[in-house]
């Protein structure tokens, strides 16, 4: 067995995942990222001079 | 020929995926309606004494650079305060909220609703009974004397009968659970719940009811508050953090048989530790070896959970600007590792005979007790309360402010008591000062100590008010995303 095939198999990604993940908040979901991109108080010069990110997902209602 | 087949089954596909994802999305519903009610009490009790907790740590932060102030009143000096200023943070806030997130968490990962909740709001109550009665005792002279043990015998028979009602509903909880892996946090709840009644009952024994003689007390005392520490709040502490930190970022925890070894080294390491605590008193030097090696054995489980969390979050470490959950959680993980390797340093002798009677002791025990434990729970409480309310946090403005607020407090507060421990230690050590001059050397650190605990209640007042308005019914009513996503959008009202 190499190192590779060691460590991927100490990992047992599935039985965690299948516990805290499911159809409806999958794996690659991030659930919580709720915080505005702007500064403190609706200050927007911040966010006109920082790059664009990639739209947060969101957390689903449960 | 076979475009029209796939064309027929794809959808076939999606509305099975659907509803798959509709059914669970009502079981969690389910168990967080079943849950709502206690785990709001607990939060709501939680809070009200952590802002107790704070009034009186802001007036004993405050005596002891200018000890005239309200020395008039017996009950508010500070022999009296302080002790239930650390009770009320204990007992109080750290145990209830910590309680209430654990709670959740189990329900949760059993995937079974909370049957008869009244039973854990009774639980609450009289858990609230008994620590009010406790402080009021400790304020009225009838403390115990023993560190964090301070609560009159009454108080602590409440405290142990309203534990035993949560415990065995948490426990009903567990057994009934649907699916059959267990995962890393339901572990670290489970021991935290089974180690309590242990390290309570068996230090209430021990120092009340049979109580073993002489210096042996001191011996008792220090393992019960350094396992309370660490078995009790480090492990709903560890167990919050391993589910708050996958679930937030979507990715599950990097290595199981990491989080393994390191729970299993943790429980048997740290249970070992509290005599490290006594170094160069009246004890057999293998007692307090035993704990020291057990302290440095400790790094193995704190680099095995640090190792674990970081490689989880490894890339995803900018999340951490759009989830208060996140934030603080992470903020509590990374404090943890730090509380433990100043855990080592002082406890070596040649340390500890520097600052083991200074406020560095103080600075160590903030740092486990805030630094660590209470900013996860702060993380739970900003994940768990909009599940359980319906509605997203109000005010975006308001979280930063208690996460910066709460940020510096403790580090402001926790570097000046270990810097001004260490001072005042060598003062202390040095045969050619007079003993008031050791005391002044310290002033300037402990005049420090009062303006982080003013950052500390801005804070904790920021967050009480907040939480208040979710309790109320005044959160964000926004679908998803749940809170404000200009960059699609969306309004923003409400900053």
């Amino acid at each position: 067995m190499s190192w590779t095939d060691f460590f991927t198999s100490v990992k047992r990604y599935d039985d965690n995942a299948t516990v805290i993940f499911d159809h409806a908040e999958p794996i690659g979901q991030p659930t919580d990222l709720v915080m505005p991109r702007k500064s403190w108080f609706g200050c927007r010069l911040w966010k006109k001079l920082s790059p664009a990110r990639p739209a947060a997902p969101g957390r689903p209602r449960s | 020929m076979n475009k029209p087949a796939e064309l027929t089954e794809e959808p076939t596909i999606r509305e099975a995926e659907v509803t798959t994802s509709e059914v669970e999305r009502v079981e969690r519903a389910l168990i967080d309606a079943s849950t709502r009610l206690p785990v709001l009490v607990f939060y709501t009790s939680a809070i009200a004494w952590l802002l107790l907790a704070t009034l009186l740590g802001c007036l004993t932060s405050f005596q002891m650079h200018s000890p005239d102030f309200l020395s008039g009143a017996s009950f508010l000096t500070w022999g009296r305060v302080h002790p239930a200023h650390l009770n009320a943070l204990i007992y109080g806030w750290g145990s209830m909220a910590g309680m209430g997130t654990a709670i959740w968490l189990i329900a949760r990962l059993c995937r079974t609703t909370l049957r008869h909740p009244l039973l854990l709001i009774s639980g609450a109550a009289f858990w609230n009974l008994g620590v009010l009665a406790g402080i009021l005792g400790i304020l009225a002279g009838y403390s115990t004397g023993y560190e964090w043990l301070e609560f009159p015998g009454f108080a602590a028979v409440i405290l142990f009968v309203a534990y035993l009602l949560i415990m065995t509903w948490t426990l009903v909880m567990f057994r009934y659970r649907r699916r059959g892996h267990v995962y890393i946090t339901q572990w670290y709840l489970l021991g935290a719940f089974l180690w309590f009644p242990w390290l309570y009952a068996a230090a209430q024994v021990m120092l009340f009811i049979v109580p073993v003689q002489g210096v042996m007390q001191a011996a008792v005392n220090w393992w019960f508050a350094n396992n309370l520490l660490f078995l009790w709040f480090g492990s709903i502490g560890l167990g919050t953090a391993y589910y708050m930190i996958p679930k937030v970022i979507g990715r599950p925890v990097h290595s199981y048989y990491l989080a393994a070894i390191g729970f299993w080294t943790f429980a048997v390491f740290f249970s070992w530790t509290g005599m490290q605590r006594l170094i160069d008193g009246p004890f057999p030097a293998w007692m307090i070896t035993a704990s020291i090696a057990a302290m440095i054995l400790g790094l193995i489980p704190v680099a095995t959970v640090g190792l674990n969390h970081h490689m989880t979050m490894r890339d995803h470490f900018p999340l951490m600007r759009y989830s208060p959950t996140l934030r603080f959680t992470v903020f509590g993980a990374i404090a943890y590792t730090a509380f433990s390797v100043v855990g080592v340093i002082i406890s070596l002798r040649s340390m500890a005979r520097i600052v083991h009677f200074t406020e560095a002791s103080m600075g160590y025990t903030y740092m486990g007790l805030y630094a660590f434990f209470t900013m996860v729970i702060f993380g739970s409480m900003y994940y768990i309360v909009p599940r359980l309310v319906g509605r997203e946090w109000r005010y975006a403005s308001l979280i930063k402010l208690h996460f910066w607020g709460a940020t510096y407090g403790i580090g402001l507060m926790v570097l000046l008591l270990l810097v001004g421990g260490f001072v005042q230690g060598l003062s202390l050590n040095d045969p050619t000062l007079p003993f008031d001059e050791t005391t002044q050397s310290v002033l300037p650190y402990l005049r420090g100590r009062t303006l982080a605990w003013i950052l500390l209640s801005v804070a904790h007042l920021v967050f009480a008010f907040h939480f208040g308005l979710m309790l109320l019914g005044f959160g964000r009513t926004a679908s998803v995303p749940t809170f404000l996503n200009p960059l699609e959008g969306r309004p923003e009202g409400g900053h």
